[in-house]
């Protein structure tokens, strides 16, 4: 599962959809927990649904309440509301989280929470430019190991 | 529609969940600290780092909520207005029931 938060930065979807692709490539099943806002832009980025074919998705407070069956949960996190939405969910779904901290700068505050609560957390600086976050995606998808 | 906005909430501060937090632990006595995902009243889930200050007095409750893009809130909903709300939340339920059906829905 990916889980998306405000879609604010500009970097946000077209690395979802990249990361989507990743999954896709290695076949797994993919769901995303999304903030409305993040949906539509998704739609909208892919209208011919090329990318998201086939990918389950919830809004992100409602996923908290439907639990569905994951392996992984992987979240884009940005400002301290993505830090909070990752740790509800790790909590609630009792499974592997690992989050993406990213944005023009990198707030250590963000890391530290989340590795308290035992996420494993990797950081890119990007805000405009993907490449640092695609460069980390890509070591996040060659490192997990789903049953 | 999240189910926060069912009831009639006043906002008493905003700020990180860190701080929201803060807050409510130095202006209430009566706390009780929480998971995230427990319910704090029907339909309304916390959300946030443990342990989650709660403060419940004799007739309202006060709780921090966070929204992805706006941030972290300390919402405090009175038992008058939490009454009040069952009827506006019984209506949407009833505009929502059709999509009851498919929790998730796919691309």
């Amino acid at each position: 599962m990916i889980l998306l938060g405000c879609p604010e930065p500009p970097v946000l979807i077209p690395s979802f959809l990249y990361l989507v692709n990743l999954l896709k490539n290695k076949g797994y099943n993919v769901f995303v927990s999304a903030n409305p806002a993040a949906l539509k832009l998704i739609e909208t980025a892919d209208s011919e649904k090329y990318y998201i074919n086939g990918v389950g998705f919830q809004n992100i407070e409602e996923g908290i309440k439907n639990k569905i069956d994951v392996d992984k949960i992987i979240s884009f996190v940005h400002n301290d509301a993505g830090v909070h939405y990752t740790i509800t969910y790790k909590m609630v779904y009792n499974t592997e989280t690992i989050s993406l901290v990213f944005g023009r700068t990198i707030n250590e505050e963000y890391i530290k929470e989340l590795e308290e609560e035992g996420i494993k957390t990797y950081s890119a600086r990007a805000f405009h430019n993907p490449t640092p976050i695609v460069v980390k995606l890509k070591k996040i998808v060659n490192n997990i190991n789903c049953k | 529609m999240s189910c926060i906005d069912s009831y009639n909430y006043e906002i008493l501060h905003k700020g990180s969940f860190k701080e929201c937090a803060q807050y409510i632990k130095d202006n209430y006595k009566n706390i009780r600290n929480l998971d995230a995902g427990e319910e704090v009243i029907e339909g309304v889930l916390l959300i946030g780092k443990p342990p989650i200050p709660v403060a419940y007095e004799e007739d309202y409750v006060v709780f921090p909520y966070t929204k992805p893009c706006y941030g972290s809130f300390v919402l405090k909903i009175s038992m008058e207005d939490y009454l009040s709300s069952q009827s506006k939340k019984e209506e949407n339920n009833k505009k929502e029931k059709q999509g009851l059906l498919s929790k998730l829905k796919f691309w």
